[in-house]
């Protein structure tokens, strides 16, 4: 049982806080009163499942959980308990919207839910691989989302039950399989030779070199941001299956929706990167010289000029979306867009800064609860006040919640610092490294 | 006397409810090459790190080059090289990459003597670390910890993934390092036998508790154990006020271990003891072991 409820807190965890942000962001459209259709909640479905199936796709290749003689009895208890939970929350959100399931053409979605789900199983698993193998897999998985995009309104309809049943058995054949396929793609790429001649691997480690050796030892090693074009192939990845799950469906009028999901992806990617960063600071601690306060602002100064990167390529994507369904933007506009992306992402780095340094589980929940919240009203917040008529116009009330959401910031910091004076690197750790013993 | 670069008093560390070490009161001084040993949970990484900086006392204090660990000047800790037990290398750097990097941080940095060991060592410095075995990682660490010339000199299980030929490479290298009076070394290891070979100072570290602190030779003549027949056992324990072990062997003998105490003198312990015992003095691992036992 306890090995069940830790297999379930490891699917969830990182899944939960994005299914937890798309659904916000739906819940916060729908109350602004845009468009309450039942899209919105199936989208948020597709979105939760999919993220869930693309960490289960990562968890079936760790070695420990194929080792467990019952290992297979546990993965599937833990999906039939998550795809439960995930069948309750859409029949809530539909019963409390008051609408009926596939009543017409499920055709989208369930393509969509495909497309969405072939192309995650590749980033997954390209996750672990080297950077020219996963700019292949990402590059790969663009391409196929695009031909599937394509093909698919001239399929007829059955098709689509096709595609589902054929993503079923992949899928199935992913568990049974394990690392396996993982292990095929890293051979596949012959990733594992020296690398000191790649044109990539000099572009990358010359780019992290590029920054201060502090910056370097922080952002060098694991995480999505281990290497640049971790941070954009995710980053573009996560923009293209937002838009096309919410933009697509309904061209022209959803290009807040995108906008907004797009900013609470930038929000969770910095507090996912943030939330490390405490651990990855611990080599800094003899080797900076800095103190414990100092070595903080390290780390904030290294998170703020990740998320101004992370801002533009974001900001660079909603201006894209815009341009392509014929948007007319001001100038202003989109810099206060920019802004807005900025302002967002703020929050969440000083949560993933504290979170680590509490040491108790009653600290951390509401913590993290309180943390993935803010991921999705900030940047909705922020969103809101620069394209007010997006959102009814509610401008004195959005005004005041960024007012809010700045003391908030300044209030967190302080939180944080006081916090980092007293942090014990023993416990902060990378997630790799042994506990102390 | 030179004041010691580490001092800790008192010293208890606790991860929530769970009491990791307490009252722990040592120091290392310029010369000493100290062995840290214990089990598996004993608290050998906790107690480093302590003494280092990186994780806070709950109780008693740790000083390292005389100010408080947790606040450590820059100064002092450009005089200490680390090895933890699990490397915190970058994968995607080239071994002489991450050399370069963490030479920045170190005015004092040997270049020339980094060169040196990596030739030494037949480390593939100009291949990236993801590509490294277990064991050139860890010697990596250890050159990184090195080429600065640390004056405390502190390696958590240093050894325990380098094969016999880099084992005695490495021990050379603390030798050297141990030969130099200024400098300090602190070292954990399960290899009992490097620690004797090496260390002048052994701490036992048993449930959180320094079990024995001191030179190697006065730990070897502070243990015995003394085979008795079955009928004489309580005579001799009696007489020996620190029994850590005791054991039947067969139906009529019978083995004790003992730790003489800091006031107790075993100067003529043979006769005390009776024709009847026989006292064998123990090499390091046997004292580990019965200390343990």
């Amino acid at each position: 049982m306890r090995t069940l409820a830790r297999l379930l807190w490891q699917l969830l965890h990182w899944p939960g806080v994005f299914a937890l942000f798309i659904l916000g962001a739906m819940f916060l459209v729908q109350a602004n009163g845009s468009d309450p259709s039942r899209d919105n909640v199936i989208n948020a479905l597709v979105c939760s499942l999919v993220l869930i199936g693309g960490r289960v796709l990562a968890i079936t290749g760790l070695r420990n959980l194929r080792l467990l003689p019952n290992g297979h009895q546990l993965l599937v208890r833990a999906l039939a308990i998550l795809t439960l939970c995930a069948a309750l929350m859409l029949g809530g959100l539909a019963a409390w919207i008051g609408m009926g399931y596939f009543t017409d053409e499920p055709r989208a979605n369930i393509a969509l839910a495909f497309v969405a789900l072939s192309g995650l199983s590749f980033l997954f698993f390209a996750r672990d691989l080297h950077g020219r193998a996963q700019l292949y897999a990402v590059l790969g998985m663009l391409s196929m989302t695009a031909m599937i995009l394509a093909a698919l309104p001239r399929l007829p309809e059955a098709w689509s039950w096709f595609a589902m049943a054929g993503c079923v058995v992949l899928w199935a054949l992913a568990l049974r399989t394990g690392d396996r396929p993982r292990a095929r793609l890293a051979a596949a790429f012959d990733v594992h030779d020296d690398r000191e001649s790649t044109w990539l691997a000099r572009l990358q480690t010359g780019a992290l070199l590029a920054r201060a050796p502090a910056a370097t030892i922080l952002n060098a090693n694991r995480g999505m941001f281990a290497r640049p074009t971790d941070a954009v192939a995710v980053t573009l990845t996560w923009a293209v299956v937002i838009y096309f799950i919410a933009g697509l469906q309904r061209p022209g009028d959803s290009i807040v929706d995108a906008t907004t999901l797009i900013a609470c992806a930038a929000a969770a990617l910095m507090l996912g990167q943030s939330w490390v960063t405490p651990a990855r600071a611990r080599p800094l601690w003899l080797l900076s010289g800095a103190s414990r306060a100092g070595i903080f602002k390290l780390a904030e100064k290294m998170l703020i000029v990740n998320l101004i990167l992370l801002g533009v390529i974001a900001w660079l994507a909603a201006s894209g979306l815009a341009w392509l369904h014929d948007i007319p933007v001001g100038g202003g506009e989109t810099l206060l867009t920019l802004a807005g992306l900025l302002a967002g992402g703020l929050a969440p780095i000083y949560f993933g800064l504290l979170l680590p340094t509490l040491n108790h589980a009653w600290q951390r929940i509401p913590v993290a609860t309180l943390a993935a919240i803010t991921v999705v009203l900030g940047p909705a917040i922020w969103i809101g006040l620069v394209i007010p008529d997006a959102v009814d116009g509610a401008e004195f009330t959005h005004s005041a919640l960024a007012l809010v959401l700045v003391v908030s910031c300044l209030l967190l910091r302080a939180i944080a610092i006081q916090r980092w004076k007293s942090i014990d690197w023993t416990r902060v750790r990378n997630e790799s490294a042994l506990p102390p013993h | 006397m030179n004041d010691p670069y580490v001092s800790v008093k008192g010293l208890a560390k606790s991860f929530g409810e769970k009491r990791v070490l307490a009252g722990i009161d040592a120091t290392v001084r310029a010369g000493d090459v100290v062995g840290l040993l214990g089990l598996n949970g004993a608290g050998k990484t906790t107690l480093l790190e302590i003494l280092l900086g990186l994780s806070p006392p709950s109780a008693g204090s740790a000083l390292l080059f005389g100010n408080p660990a947790v606040a450590a000047t820059a100064t002092a800790k450009a005089r200490i090289g680390f090895v933890p037990q699990n490397d915190e290398l970058i994968g995607l750097f080239t071994g002489n990459q991450y050399l370069d990097l963490i030479a920045t941080f170190y005015p004092d940095w040997d270049a020339r003597f980094a060169e040196k060991l990596v030739a030494e060592w037949g480390i593939e410095a100009r291949k990236i670390i993801l590509g490294y075995s277990v064991g050139q990682r860890q010697k990596l660490s250890i050159i990184a910890a090195l080429a600065h010339k640390p004056d405390l000199l502190v390696l958590d299980e240093p050894v325990a993934s380098l094969d016999p030929l880099a084992r005695r490479q490495f021990l050379q290298q603390i030798v050297e390092a141990a030969t130099d009076e200024r400098r300090a070394v602190v070292f954990s290891s399960h290899i009992v036998s490097d620690v004797e070979r090496l260390a002048n100072v052994i701490w036992v570290l048993k449930q959180g508790q320094l079990l024995w602190q001191g030179d190697l030779d006065t730990l070897k003549e502070s243990v015995i154990r003394v085979h008795t027949r079955a009928d004489a056992a309580p005579t001799v324990r009696a007489r020996l006020r620190r029994v850590v072990a005791e054991r039947s062997v067969d139906l009529s003998g019978h083995k004790l271990v003992a730790l003489r105490a800091p006031d107790e003198d075993w100067s003529d312990l043979e006769q005390q003891l009776g024709a009847g015992a026989q006292i064998e003095r123990l090499g390091l691992e046997d004292i580990f072991v019965e200390l343990h036992s």
